[in-house]
């Protein structure tokens, strides 16, 4: 199968930092395949952020090439990013919610950007609720939710464009097992449904119950 | 509806609940712009009706050549004659002495003052309009008359005209530069205005970034705001303007007595009602423009 994202000696190194220290990923190279499930593993620090930084374009690499379905993410033109984006799920480790909004109008925010009118939009914001469990929480503040909750608020934001890719930072990080679980069931269900997966999560523990592939970073490397 | 419209309604509800939400900050922008909008607005109005003056009068300069007061009608006759033989005169016209009184005495409260007085005061006098307008042709035949016999002065009507022409000229330069610098001043204002809203906005902005949003679309609410806070500052200045003109016509109408001035003097005139409404809407715009494009530059989900 075609490689959705493919790493290829992509090094990231921060404007700053020490003179010849550490890059944050060095000479980075992997693939992920359309339809896979993969984890990306490693202590914090491992630079599993830069990798999502580096494909939602919110960075650009010092070196090397990362392609998303056959983009060059690197080289593309700022003009060209936010249709990038509007094709990725997007979890992040910071959750990113806007707090003087309904979860309805965080889950709309995507949709709202590309122009879908109120009524498709809607519509397609209470089928994401819907998958994630919150429904009945639509005319809610995020604040009033769980962190298990807000936690689906985001998953339910970055599936509401249907992407192909979900890239998930961390989903369960702050979550206990029981929660943790829940959301990993619903990725699971994603991928089910044929969509690429990569997770980052440095809990061992969860790849235990929910076995898949595995790239493990340490140091800003990739360990064989 | 269309995906494009869809979007800009959006963006123009945006505008509006903002506006909305800090009404007192809204409103007294909009009166700071106004206030600095009305002071060229007004100017320009003033300047348009005082060149519209110096125009009627432009076309064709007129010389009053005063007699002396002891001559008789023959010596007038004389005089007439003189000029009328004399190339380069267009128009000659007499005011005896007898008719200027009577022109007085009908004019209402003049005849009283008049009536104190012990005969006619008034010489006889003639009214000559020049062939050529040229300046140099009415000062050679200012003084060619001036060295006839019995007259005692000579008065051209062109140079209080040529003083009101530079006037004019004077008024329509600051005018236009008060226009000019003012209109900075609704840019910076919109620009600082739009910097407030975009600062508390910040997180909106990024979080929107990193879900797709195209800079034109995180720009869209601003620009409406920018553009919407312009008009009605523009508005707001035209009805400020339109007052004050209401009340020069007025004041003027009430000197028309005394003074010969065409009714409805100062206009605001509908290309002056447009250049400062939609102007200040594109200045307003250009503000808002400038300030998100700082932001998005500074700090956004894009690389650079």
């Amino acid at each position: 199968m075609a490689a959705t994202i493919s790493f290829s000696g992509v090094t990231k190194r921060y404007a700053g930092g020490p003179a010849g220290g550490r890059a944050a990923l060095d000479n980075v190279s992997f693939d992920v395949a359309a339809g896979e499930f993969v984890y990306l593993t490693g202590h914090s620090g491992a630079g599993k952020s830069t990798v999502f930084r580096l494909l939602a374009a919110i960075e650009r690499p010092t070196a090397g090439t990362l392609l998303l379905n056959a983009q060059n993410v690197g080289r593309m033109s700022v003009a060209a990013i936010p249709f990038l984006r509007r094709n990725l799920g997007l979890v992040l480790q910071d959750q990113r919610l806007l707090y003087d909004r309904t979860v309805f109008d965080n889950v709309m925010l995507p949709l709202a950007v590309a122009g879908v009118t109120p009524a498709e939009g809607a519509r397609r914001v209470r089928a994401a609720l819907d998958k994630v469990g919150l429904l009945g929480r639509e005319r809610s503040n995020p604040v009033a939710l769980s962190g298990g909750e807000q936690q689906r608020v985001c998953i339910a934001r970055a599936i509401v464009n249907r992407p192909a890719l979900l890239l998930a930072d961390e989903p369960t990080a702050t979550l206990d097992a029981a929660y943790a679980d829940a959301i990993l069931e619903l990725f699971c269900a994603f991928h089910a449904a044929g969509t690429t997966v990569l997770l980052a999560t440095h809990d061992t523990s969860l790849i235990a119950r929910f076995p898949g592939r595995q790239i493990a970073l340490a140091q800003g490397r990739v360990q064989q | 509806m269309s995906a494009w419209a869809a979007l800009h309604r959006a963006a123009l509800a945006d505008a509006l609940a903002h506006a909305a939400r800090t009404p007192f900050a809204s409103l007294l922008s909009i009166g700071a712009l106004a206030v600095a909008l009305a002071l060229p607005l007004a100017g320009s109005v003033v300047v348009g009706a005082l060149s519209r003056v110096a125009a009627r009068f432009d076309a064709d300069p007129q010389i009053s050549v005063f007699l002396r007061r002891e001559a008789s009608a023959k010596d007038r006759q004389a005089l007439e004659k003189a000029i009328r033989s004399r190339p380069g005169i267009k128009t000659l016209k007499v005011i005896t002495k007898e008719q200027a009184l009577a022109d007085l005495q009908a004019t209402e409260g003049v005849r009283d003052l008049l009536a104190g007085l012990p005969g006619n005061p008034l010489p006889d006098t003639l009214i000559v309009a020049p062939a050529d307008s040229t300046r140099a042709a009415i000062d050679a035949l200012r003084t060619e008359l001036l060295q006839l016999p019995n007259v005692a002065a000579v008065q051209v009507d062109a140079a209080w005209v040529e003083r009101l022409e530079a006037f004019v000229r004077t008024g329509r330069l600051i005018a236009t530069g008060l226009a000019l610098m003012l209109g900075v001043a609704v840019v910076a204002v919109s620009f600082n205005t739009i910097r407030l809203q975009v600062l508390t906005r910040a997180r909106e902005l990024d979080v929107a970034a990193l879900f797709g949003a195209t800079r034109a679309w995180l720009r869209r609410p601003f620009l409406y705001f920018g553009a919407l806070q312009g008009l009605a500052a523009g508005g707001l200045s035209v009805a400020l303007v339109g007052t004050f003109v209401a009340i020069l016509n007025q004041g003027l109408r009430a000197g028309a007595a005394i003074a010969e001035i065409p009714d409805g003097f100062a206009t605001l005139t509908l290309e002056l009602v447009l250049t400062a409404s939609l102007g200040s809407a594109v200045l307003g715009w250009v503000g808002a423009w400038l300030s998100v494009r700082e932001h998005l530059t500074a700090h956004s989900s894009a690389p650079g």
